[in-house]
């Protein structure tokens, strides 16, 4: 690991890191958060974080809207193909955002071994993700979704749906 | 029509279709939470090609008011 990401990620008090981003982006994140200061994270103004949760950019970008809220003990991990959270979205507590995948084609390589991928996922705004679900690297949430709590996202849902399950699909279009 | 929606509803909350009535509403039926209330009513627009409003969806208390409300889209 660089050392320049060993001091960001190690050695830089939560409560200095929770005033740098209050005094350059106008949010709130909570000192028991474990955010890392990295460039290229972007915090809309009024975005809150709550305490436990943990949120990875130094592979990757990761930027949340406007007037968002990350419930307590998320987990958020930006790779190369970025995350992106829309205005006024909000993510329930224990929900957990990847940004990354591993091939898995050679059975002679251990897994973790093998080549990262990383696609990206796009939350659009207005979005409310219920607490528990999972959402995983691929995975475009479109404006107005809600998903209920514990469902696992992968892939595309629609704008204005309501969605549910493992694999989450959609039950009800909001109207 | 009637027994369209009483199959409808005994498949989406997994009760006998012998155990639903008119008078079945979310106090006698287990599974009928706000969830699967969504789920019943894509069932339904799904089964007789309608769309429902919003307050229609909301004056669904019973399986009485559901099927009034499916008969006022299928007149």
């Amino acid at each position: 690991m660089k050392l320049g990401k060993i001091v960001r990620r190690f050695l830089v008090p939560a409560p200095l890191t929770t005033f740098i981003y209050m005094v350059k982006y106008g949010c709130k994140i909570s000192p028991k958060a474990e955010v890392e200061l990295s460039s290229l994270l972007k915090i809309g103004k009024g975005t809150q974080v709550s305490s436990f949760t943990k949120m990875k950019a130094s592979d990757g970008p990761l930027e949340i809207g406007k007037e968002a809220s990350i419930g307590t003990c998320c987990f958020l991990s930006a790779d190369k193909g970025g995350i992106y959270i829309g205005d006024y979205s909000m993510i329930g507590s224990n929900t957990t955002i990847i940004g990354n995948n591993y091939k898995y084609d050679k059975l002679d390589i251990p897994i973790c071994q093998q080549e990262k991928t990383s696609k990206g996922i796009r939350i659009e705004e207005n979005v409310w993700i219920g607490a528990g679900c999972v959402i995983i690297d691929g995975a475009h949430i479109g404006k107005n979704v809600i998903v209920t709590p514990n469902s696992v996202v992968s892939g595309k849902v629609p704008e204005n749906t309501i969605v549910q399950g493992n694999p989450a699909k959609p039950i009800f279009t909001r109207r | 029509m009637n027994e369209t929606v009483i199959e409808i509803v005994s498949e989406v909350f997994g009760v006998d279709e012998d155990d639903v009535s008119e008078s079945s509403s979310p106090e006698t039926i287990d599974n009928w939470d706000s969830m699967n209330h969504l789920k019943l009513v894509t069932a339904i627009e799904e089964e007789f090609s309608i769309n429902l409003s919003m307050s229609e969806i909301e004056s669904i208390t019973d399986v009485k008011s559901l099927m009034e409300v499916v008969a006022s889209h299928t007149k």
